[in-house]
C-alpha cells in the first residue's frame, strides 16, 4: 500500500501532488534547523531543492544528525531527491519556486537581497527561521495575495438554505402533508424537512417572520410545533437533531458579508497574483460575483454533500438528491461563465471551489520587505535573537536568564522549529489549512510561545 | 567531544552527571518514537531503554525516518537502535515485546528507569504504563499525535493530573441488530463485513456460539424472530467456512448466493423489521452470472473511485478465489488493513451489502480508514511533540538551573491543533499541570502498593485473611483479579475462596482489587487497594513469611456516585481529543461474557470496581478491555 498513506487522509492526492512537484530553496549553512526542516520535507514526498550554502557559522558546533545530509536524506524518497546546490543567489529564478526558506542563515547580504523591491515581485513565500540555543523564531513573508480554498476548519456547518429555498427544494418539502402523517412514518424524516414545515408553521399560522427571530427564540417555536404536530415522536432522534441544528433554518447574514468582502478583495488584489493557484482562485470569486448577480436571490453555490442524519436512508437519498441537483445546477453555470471569460480552470477545482465556498480563506501580502518588518519589531526577545542573527551579540544587554539560554545549545530546540517551518511550508504548498501569520516566537527554557504580526 | 561540552553548557556539569546517570524508557519506537530516541540521544542521556512490539510497515516510512524500505518487516526497536547506534553516547537498549506483557516487563523491571517517555498509538497501553507509573512514582511524558494535532502531558504522579483523571474518548458501539440485520451507515456494513463475515471464514478461532445459545448475549432487540435468524446464520457461516477451507473455486458463487440473496431474503421474511425500514433489495441471480464472467477478465479498478455494484461483484468473486488460494497454504488470515486482498475482500462486501441496503458505497481508500481504524499522521507533528517532551522533560528531571521548577504544578502541558488554527493568537497553548482529580479511580480512589508472596499455594480464604488483619478491612470485602477481568470473591461469591492463588491463576504481575463494602457511620469506606502481586519462587526457607504486605495509609473516602463523571465528560470533550482515542469500534454484544475461569459473573467497569453493585456494565463499553474492541 502506498507509502504516503498517512498523510493523504490529511490533504488528499491534490496536495500531495502540488508537493511531489514542488521546489523549494533553502539557504543557510549546515545546521541541525536545516536538517530537521529538510528532514520532513523529503519524508512528505518533496524531492526538488534549491541549496544556498552558507558557511557555518560556530552555535550547532557539529552536533548533527546528518553526516552527509544530501546524501542521507536522498535514501528517505523513494526516488532519491535532486539537490542543485549554488554560493550564491544571482542565477535563481524566483518564479519557479513554491517556497524559500532562510535557516539559521546569518549573511545578511541574502536578507537584503530578497528584501530589493526588483527581486520581491517576484518572490514565493518566504520564510526566516533562526534557532539560537532555547529560544528561536519564524517568520513568514507573503509577497503576493494567498488564497486557501480547503481550510479544513474544525466544525463544518451544513448549509440548507432552508430560508430561501429554490423550486426542487419546494417541491421536496412540499410532499410531505406532515399533520396527515403517522409516527412511524414522521420518525423516518430527514431534519431539514422538519425544520422547513416549522418555518411555515411560523410563518403562516403564527404570522411570524422567522428570519426576525433569534436562534433560541425559533429553537421555542420548534419545540412548540413539533408538540403540537405530534408528542409521540418528541424523543425521536431525527426530531433532537431538528431541535439541535434549528439555528440552520434562520438566515446567515455574517456569512454573506465574508463571501463579498472576499469577494472584494479577490478583484482589488488580481493584479498582485502571479502564483497558478492565487490567480485561478482569484479568477473563480471573480466569476462568482457575475453568478451572484445574475441569480435574483444572491444564492451562492452549495456544496455537493449534505452530512449524514437520522432518517430512512430512502428519504436520506432523496434529500441528497436535491442537494447534489443544486449543486450541479451552479458548477455547470459557473462553468459556463469560466468559458464565456475564456478562463481555463479545471473542473476539480471549481469543484472544490464550490465545496469550499464559505471556507475560503485569504492573507494579505506583507506591507513590508521582510527585512523592514523583522527589523522593526518591538519585541525584546526577537530584538536579540535578530541581532545575535545577524549583528554581534555585544549589542544585546541581557540579564542573566537570557544569556544562559541564548548562550546554550539544545537539538529538541531545532527540532520543534524545524517541524513548525516544515509544517507551515507544506500548508503553503498544498494551499490547505491556514498558514501562520505571521511571525512565531518561542522559547523552550520556559515553554514559552508567542505570535506577532509584523 | 563537542557534543558533550554543549549539554555541560545548557545544565551545567553538576546536572550533566546527573543527565549522564539518567536511565528513560522509551515506550514505542513509532511516529514520535523514533523522533525522540533522536533527541534523547543528541540530549546525552545516560541509557536508553526502547520498547515496541510492531515491525516496519511501508505506511511508517512517511514519518519514522530511522526506517528505509529494506526493514520492511523488520523489529521496529532493534531497527531504530541499530539505525542511531553509530552517533549515540548513549547506551541503548532495545526490546520487541508488548509493554502489558508481565513476563518480559514485571513491575520491578520497570523500577530501574528515573523517567518514562510514552510515544504510543493505543488507549491500552497508555493506561498500563500510566498505572505503572502511579505504582512506582515515576515521573511520565505522555504524548500523542493525531494529523496536525497533538499533546504533551508530564505526569508526575501524587503531584499531578494523571492519564486517567480526564475522560478519553471511547469507542464508538454499535447494537448487534444493527449489524447483523437493519444496517442504515456504511460503517454497519464494513464492520459486518471485517468483523462478523471476513473473521467467521478465514480466521480459525471464530467466536464460539456458547453465549448465542445460553442466552445471556445482549441483541440490542427484543425480536425473537429476528434473534433466531441471526444464531440461525452464523451456523450457515460455518458451511461457508468449509467451502473456503475445501478449496473448491467453482463454489464460490455459492457464497455470494448465500450472503447476498438467500440470507437477505430471510430477513425480509420477518416483517416486523422492515415497518419502520426500508425494504433491502436481495442481488439477482443475472447481476451474479454477469460478474461472474467479468471476474474472469483483469480488472483495474481505482482504490480511490468507488466502483459501481457489478465492478463490486466481479471483484468480490476474484479476490475470494485468491484468499481462497492463500488459504491452502496459510490455514488462517487475519485481517489487515495493509494486506490488500484482506481489505479488498472487506471493502468489496461491506459494498455489496450497502447496495442491498440502499446505503452510498465507498472507495476502498474510504473504507481502509474506517476499518484498519487509521489516524493520519505526518512527520511535521511528531517532530513538533517529540521536541516538546524532550524539552520539558529537562524541566521534568528539574536539569535547567536557571529556570527551576518549585513545584510541579509550574510544568506544562502542550497541545497543538492545526497548529496556527488552533487560535488567531497561539501556535501551541500550554497550560499548567492540573492536580489530581479527586474522583479518577485510578490515581486518587485507590491506594497502591506491591504484595509479595514466596508461597503461591495459600488460599484465598488466607490470603483475604492476612489482608484484613493488617488494613483492618471488614468482612464485607471483595476481591478482583484486575488483570484478567473478574471477581474473586465477594459477599456472596465465596465459591473460590478454599482454591490457591495458583489454582485460581494468580500470577507475577497480576493485579488485585481489594476493597471493603462497609461504610462507618459517616457514610465513609475505607480506601480500595490496588496490589500488584510479586511472587517469589525463588525464595524459600522456614522463617520467611508467605506473605509480605506493604505499609500503607488507609484513609476513608466518600462511596463514589456516577454522577461526577458525567459532568468530567462535559468538561474534558474539548480538551482531550488526540491522542487517547484509538477510534477503535465495539460491538455491544459481550458485557455479559463469561470468563474463562467460570466465575458466577463478570464484572464489568473494573476501575470503577467499589462501586459494590455496579459490578455489570451500566455504560457497557466505556472500558476498553470490557467489550469486544471489534476493530484495531
Amino acid at each position: 500500500m502506498d507509502r504516503y498513506d498517512r498523510q493523504l487522509r490529511l490533504w488528499g492526492h491534490g496536495g500531495q501532488a502540488l508537493l511531489t512537484k514542488s521546489t523549494v530553496c533553502l539557504i543557510g549553512p549546515n545546521s541541525c534547523l536545516l536538517q530537521e526542516i529538510w528532514k520532513i520535507l523529503v519524508l512528505a514526498g518533496q524531492r526538488n531543492f534549491i541549496w544556498v550554502i552558507e558557511d557555518g557559522n560556530e552555535i550547532d558546533d557539529n552536533q548533527f544528525f546528518y553526516d552527509d545530509i544530501v546524501r542521507d536524506l536522498s535514501a528517505l524518497h523513494p526516488q532519491g531527491i535532486i539537490v542543485e546546490k549554488k554560493e550564491s543567489l544571482c542565477d535563481i529564478e524566483w518564479v519557479k519556486l513554491s517556497v524559500v526558506i532562510l535557516a539559521n542563515s546569518s549573511n545578511k547580504y541574502y536578507l537584503e537581497t530578497l528584501s530589493m523591491e526588483e527581486v520581491k515581485l517576484h518572490l514565493p513565500p518566504v520564510f526566516t527561521a533562526y534557532v539560537h540555543g532555547m529560544v528561536g523564531y519564524l517568520h513568514l513573508s507573503l509577497s503576493e495575495p494567498y488564497f486557501v480554498m480547503e481550510s479544513h476548519p474544525d466544525n463544518v456547518v451544513p448549509e440548507l438554505r432552508l430560508d430561501k429555498p429554490w423550486p426542487e427544494l419546494v417541491k421536496y418539502m412540499e410532499s410531505f402533508d406532515l399533520k396527515s402523517m403517522d409516527e412511524y412514518s414522521l420518525a423516518k424524516l430527514p431534519y431539514p424537512v422538519i425544520l422547513y414545515h416549522a418555518i411555515i408553521y411560523i410563518k403562516e399560522i403564527m404570522g411570524i417572520n422567522p428570519a426576525t427571530l433569534t436562534s433560541s427564540q425559533f429553537r421555542g417555536y420548534l419545540t412548540h410545533y413539533i408538540h403540537e404536530l405530534s408528542p409521540g415522536n418528541v424523543n425521536d432522534l431525527n426530531f433532537i437533531e431538528a431541535k439541535r441544528f434549528s439555528y440552520l433554518a434562520l438566515p446567515n447574514p455574517t456569512l454573506q458579508k465574508k463571501l463579498e468582502s472576499v469577494i472584494d478583495y479577490a478583484k482589488q488584489s488580481y493584479n498582485l497574483c502571479t502564483d497558478e493557484y492565487n490567480r485561478n482562485v482569484s479568477i473563480l470569486l471573480q466569476t462568482l460575483e457575475i453568478y451572484l448577480k445574475e441569480n435574483a436571490n444572491n444564492h451562492y453555490p452549495l456544496p455537493a454533500r449534505i452530512p449524514d442524519m437520522e432518517s430512512s436512508t430512502e428519504e436520506f437519498n432523496k434529500i441528497k438528491m436535491v442537494y447534489e441537483g443544486e449543486n450541479m445546477k451552479s458548477l455547470d453555470r459557473l462553468m459556463e461563465l469560466l468559458q464565456e471569460n475564456k478562463y481555463d480552470i479545471p473542473k476539480s477545482l471549481l469543484e472544490v471551489f464550490c465545496d469550499n465556498i464559505k471556507n475560503i480563506q485569504y492573507q494579505e501580502p506583507s506591507t513590508y520587505s521582510i527585512e523592514r518588518s523583522l527589523f522593526n519589531t518591538s519585541n525584546r526577545l526577537l530584538r536579540d535573537l535578530l541581532e545575535l542573527q545577524y549583528g554581534s551579540a555585544n549589542n544585546i544587554k541581557m540579564d542573566e536568564h537570557m544569556e544562559k539560554v541564548l548562550s546554550l545549545n539544545s537539538y529538541p530546540t531545532s527540532t520543534f522549529i524545524g517541524g513548525v517551518v516544515a509544517q507551515e511550508t507544506i500548508k503553503l504548498i498544498t494551499h490547505q489549512y491556514i498558514p501562520i501569520n505571521n511571525t512565531f516566537l518561542f522559547d523552550a527554557s520556559k515553554n514559552e510561545s508567542t505570535i506577532l504580526r509584523l | 567531544m563537542p557534543r558533550e561540552t554543549n549539554i555541560v553548557k545548557i545544565v551545567g556539569q553538576e546536572s550533566y552527571d546527573k543527565l549522564r546517570s539518567t536511565k528513560c524508557l522509551l515506550v514505542g519506537a513509532g511516529g514520535i518514537g523514533s523522533e525522540l530516541l533522536k533527541d534523547l540521544i543528541l540530549m546525552e542521556f545516560g541509557e536508553i531503554h526502547i520498547v515496541d512490539l510492531d515491525t516496519i510497515d511501508l505506511s511508517n516510512l512517511n514519518r519514522q525516518f530511522l526506517f528505509r524500505q529494506r526493514d520492511i518487516k523488520q523489529p521496529k526497536s532493534t531497527t531504530a537502535v541499530k539505525a542511531v547506534q553509530h552517533f549515540s553516547n548513549s547506551k541503548l537498549v532495545p526490546y520487541q515485546g508488548n509493554i502489558m506483557d508481565t513476563n518480559e516487563f514485571p513491575l520491578h523491571w520497570f523500577h530501574q528507569f528515573d523517567i518514562i517517555f510514552n510515544a504510543l498509538d493505543n488507549l491500552s497501553a497508555r493506561r498500563y504504563v500510566n498505572k505503572m507509573s502511579q505504582f512506582l512514582q515515576t515521573p511520565l511524558l505522555e504524548s500523542g499525535t493525531s494529523g496536525f494535532d497533538g499533546y504533551i502531558q508530564p505526569i508526575i504522579p501524587g503531584k499531578t493530573e494523571c492519564f486517567d483523571c480526564t475522560k478519553k474518548e471511547t469507542p464508538k458501539t454499535f447494537p448487534v441488530c444493527t449489524i447483523r440485520s437493519t444496517p442504515s451507515q456504511p460503517i454497519h456494513c464494513i464492520v459486518w463485513a471485517k468483523n462478523f463475515l471476513f473473521n467467521q471464514i478465514f480466521s480459525a478461532e471464530s467466536t464460539s456460539n456458547e453465549e448465542e445459545e445460553d442466552g445471556t448475549k445482549e441483541w440490542g432487540t427484543d425480536d425473537v424472530e429476528e434473534i433466531k435468524r441471526i444464531k440461525q446464520e452464523t451456523n450457515e457461516l460455518h458451511e461457508l467456512q468449509k467451502i473456503i477451507t475445501f478449496g473448491d473455486k467453482s463454489r464460490i458463487p455459492e457464497i455470494v448466493e448465500k450472503l447476498f440473496i438467500h440470507d437477505i431474503e430471510k430477513l425480509l421474511l420477518i416483517e416486523n423489521l422492515w415497518k419502520t425500514r426500508t425494504k433491502p433489495t436481495p442481488l439477482t441471480k443475472t447481476q451474479l452470472d454477469a460478474s461472474m464472467n467479468e471476474s474472469k477478465k483483469d480488472l483495474h479498478l481505482n482504490n480511490n473511485s468507488v466502483w459501481n455494484i457489478n465492478e463490486q461483484l466481479s471483484m468480490f468473486l476474484s479476490i475470494t478465489g485468491k484468499l481462497m488460494e492463500r488459504m491452502k497454504k496459510e490455514h488462517t488470515i487475519e485481517f489487515d488493513k495493509d494486506d490488500q486482498d484482506t481489505l479488498e475482500f472487506v471493502a468489496t462486501a461491506a459494498n455489496i451489502r450497502s447496495h442491498i441496503f440502499d446505503i452510498p458505497l465507498q472507495s476502498v481508500f474510504d473504507i481502509k480508514q474506517i476499518a484498519g481504524n487509521i489516524i493520519p499522521a505526518i512527520a511535521t507533528t511528531n517532530a513538533i511533540i517529540a521536541g516538546l517532551s524532550a524539552l520539558v522533560s529537562l524541566r521534568v528531571l528539574n536539569l535547567l538551573k536557571y529556570a527551576p521548577v518549585k513545584t510541579p504544578l509550574d510544568l506544562n502541558m502542550a497541545m497543538t491543533a492545526k497548529a496556527s488554527n488552533l487560535s488567531q493568537d497561539r501556535y501551541i497553548s500550554n497550560p499548567t499541570l492540573a492536580r489530581p482529580n479527586c474522583e479518577c479511580a485510578v490515581c486518587t480512589k485507590v491506594t497502591r502498593g506491591v504484595v509479595i508472596v514466596s508461597d503461591p499455594t495459600i488460599t484465598l480464604k488466607e490470603f483475604i485473611a492476612e489482608l484484613r488483619s493488617k488494613y483492618g478491612f471488614s468482612e464485607d470485602i471483595s476481591l478482583l483479579d484486575l488483570s484478567e477481568q473478574r471477581l474473586l470473591v465477594d459477599y456472596d461469591f465465596d465459591d473460590m475462596v478454599d482454591r490457591s492463588l495458583d489454582d485460581v491463576n494468580l500470577k507475577n504481575g497480576s493485579l488485585l482489587f481489594f476493597c471493603d463494602e462497609e461504610e462507618n457511620d459517616a457514610g465513609m469506606c475505607r480506601k480500595p487497594l490496588e496490589l500488584y502481586l510479586e511472587l517469589r519462587n525463588e525464595i524459600s526457607g522456614q522463617n520467611i513469611p508467605k506473605i509480605i504486605l506493604p505499609e500503607l495509609d488507609i484513609t476513608w473516602i466518600k462511596p463514589s456516585s456516577a454522577e461526577p463523571e458525567e459532568n468530567e465528560a462535559e468538561r474534558e470533550t474539548s480538551k482531550e481529543k488526540v491522542g487517547g482515542n484509538d477510534g477503535a469500534v465495539i460491538i455491544l454484544d459481550d458485557d455479559e461474557a463469561q470468563p474463562s475461569t467460570g466465575t458466577k459473573r463478570s464484572i464489568s467497569e473494573l476501575d470503577n470496581g467499589f462501586e459494590s453493585d455496579n459490578k455489570k456494565a451500566k455504560v457497557a463499553g466505556q472500558f476498553d478491555d470490557n467489550a469486544i474492541i471489534e476493530l484495531d
